[in-house]
């Protein structure tokens, strides 16, 4: 497990920040944390790397406790309000944090991030001149100098053009594909949508659901079924499979709870002898998805809603 | 922490306040030596008048060397932690295997090192100048060594005082706190000196004393350059230390120095305990 929470809260003066955080995201899963501002991502994030101390409950990253020193040299984390040192230059900062993370020779580590975060060139130049975006690109270099097994990521595009966040996307499938776990605080739903394979979404500081995205998106979308007249028992038997069953003429409308109900759907049909034209899933953007939930006013009071 | 004591002192090379510090230094020791040369000239032929002379003289050099110094470490270590903290730079330093009292403890040495290192410069520019230009003073080596010394431990002092602060309040608190108690503790020194003037005089004034100890025990570096003082002009058990409020003729007590040199430890260690429970 690379991040297990139990019960994790930080509130500041009984007030704010998260509350009864339980999450458990896997090794070599990308885990997307979505919310609106200020519901509490990044209080979570930064307990979560030792910045801000537990109001209650406990928490394990890679197997050790909040705030382990040994740990932290097997993470990365690109903060959201940040800034280097502005005297130093770009390779001056990889240096500095290749130090402090006890590299040995980090220099060929160095150049072969700032070649992938588009900084080569910019390397000798203070930090003070950089533009956010390729603050913002530092940041991401200096997060993955150690090669991290953990990746937090806290609004990661936040400063970048349409290309940058591109770019940034494919980083995080490599790290993907290389085995790595990373952590996507983010309020852009595409970003995540794009990345993600499991996501929570945390609204008041509370998480108000978290699972599979394919089975979330799933969860919130209809089914449009064309048919000829449907043969008798149909709607009875579609009816132990979906719910919501609307008929309207050659029309079928139902609503599944999970993705795997697609296809038992279109057998029942097919094995009742009505012939199928046409099955289709409507919505289930999560846009659509996280505006509901949130206008839905979803606190998950009683613990957290798992859908998976 | 290694790493943060090379990178703190590194900074201070790239801030514009040691430039500034030092153009300051350059304009005060040119004055100072257009000072000693004109004061130097017609010297008195009285060996007493002219060592009382020589001994004032390095005292007011000294004195203000040591305002120089104090103004550097309050520009160089207000916002030695809280500024990192406030412009979000501590955030990328702290998630790495580094421990927090590391880097309190590493901008400590960082920032200590360059102040003593510049103390020291000053410390013997001055004394130079002084013997350059005819300072009637003959200085044993090892005086001249424990005065340098005691001459960096009082900006030491203010800069552990101003971690702590720095460690637990913004940087614009943390500078309204240090600027005010080290002007405390002057003022204090001040009345203690002419406290000790007055009841040697046959006046009481014990209170004036008691206010100058009672500064010192809130930051002793007032008390460290009256130490200094009048280690430096001691020689063979002789000393040629005039009484004023600059000079400081009375030395202060052995316990006095015990707490002044437990102080920067017991501030270090309160900046280490409040920033490692700070939520960043």
């Amino acid at each position: 497990m690379a991040i297990e929470t139990l019960g994790l809260t930080k509130q500041y003066g009984g007030k704010g920040g998260c509350v009864n955080i339980n999450l458990k995201v896997e090794r070599g899963e990308i885990f997307g944390f979505l919310g609106p501002n200020g519901a509490g991502k990044s209080t979570l994030v930064k307990t979560l790397v030792g910045l801000l101390r537990p109001t209650s409950g406990t928490a394990s990253i890679l197997g050790r406790p909040l705030g382990d020193t040994e740990v932290k040299g097997r993470i990365g984390y690109l903060p959201e309000n940040f800034r280097y040192h502005d005297w130093m230059t770009g390779l001056e900062v990889m240096r500095f944090h290749a130090e402090l993370y006890k590299m040995s020779r980090p220099e060929r580590r160095i150049t072969e991030l700032l070649e992938l975060v588009g900084l080569a060139g910019h390397e000798k130049k203070r930090v003070a001149g950089y533009s956010k975006g390729m603050q913002q690109r530092l940041g991401l270099a200096v997060a993955l100098l150690p090669d991290p097994e953990l990746v937090f990521l806290d609004e990661p595009t936040s400063a970048l053009d349409p290309v940058g966040r591109i770019e940034v996307r494919e980083i995080i499938r490599e790290l993907k594909n290389r085995g790595k776990t990373v952590f996507l605080n983010s309020h852009l739903l595409s970003e995540v949508e794009m990345v993600c394979d499991r996501v929570a979404v945390i609204n008041k500081g509370r998480i108000i659901i978290q699972g599979s995205l394919k089975d979330m998106l799933y969860s919130g979308s209809r089914v449009l079924i064309r048919t000829e007249t449907p043969a008798a028992g149909l709607i009875e038997a579609l009816s132990a499979a979906a719910e919501e069953i609307e008929q309207k003429g050659e029309f079928i409308s139902l609503k599944v709870k999970y993705r795997e109900d697609i296809p038992a759907i279109a057998r029942i049909i097919v094995e009742s002898g009505t012939p199928l034209y046409e099955l289709k899933v409507v919505g289930g953007s999560l846009e659509e998805l996280f505006v509901n939930l949130l206008r839905g006013g979803k606190t998950g009071d009683n613990g957290n809603e798992v859908f998976v | 922490m290694i790493t943060v004591m090379k990178y703190s002192f590194k900074e201070m090379f790239n801030k514009k306040a040691l430039l500034l510090v030092i153009v300051l230094t350059l304009v005060f020791l040119t004055l100072y030596g257009y000072g000693l040369k004109e004061a130097y000239k017609d010297l008195p032929r009285s060996p007493v008048i002219a060592v009382s002379l020589s001994s004032q003289l390095i005292s007011i050099g000294l004195y203000f060397a040591g305002l120089i110094i104090a103004f550097l470490v309050v520009l160089s270590s207000v916002g030695a932690l809280s500024a990192d903290i406030e412009s979000g730079v501590m955030q990328a330093v702290l998630v790495k295997p580094v421990k927090r009292w590391e880097i309190v403890v590493g901008k400590f040495l960082g920032i200590g090192a360059m102040i003593s290192l510049y103390g020291i410069v000053l410390f013997f520019a001055i004394i130079f100048l002084n013997k350059f230009y005819g300072a009637r003073m003959i200085f044993s080596p090892s005086n001249l060594f424990y005065s340098a010394l005691l001459f960096i431990l009082s900006p030491i002092i203010l800069l552990s005082l101003s971690l702590w602060g720095s460690s637990r309040m913004s940087t614009l608190n943390t500078g309204i706190m240090v600027v005010m108690l080290y002007g405390f503790a002057l003022i204090g020194g001040w009345m203690e000196q002419i406290g000790y003037l007055l009841s040697r005089n046959g006046g009481s004034a014990q209170g004036l004393i008691n206010a100058g100890i009672i500064s010192s025990l809130i930051l002793p570096t007032d008390v460290l350059y009256r130490k200094m003082n009048s280690l430096l002009f001691t020689t063979d058990g002789l000393k040629f230390l005039f009484n004023n409020i600059l000079s400081g003729g009375y030395e202060p007590s052995i316990a006095m120095m015990i707490y002044s040199a437990a102080y920067p430890i017991f501030m270090l260690w309160m900046a280490v305990k409040s920033f490692s429970s700070r939520d960043i």
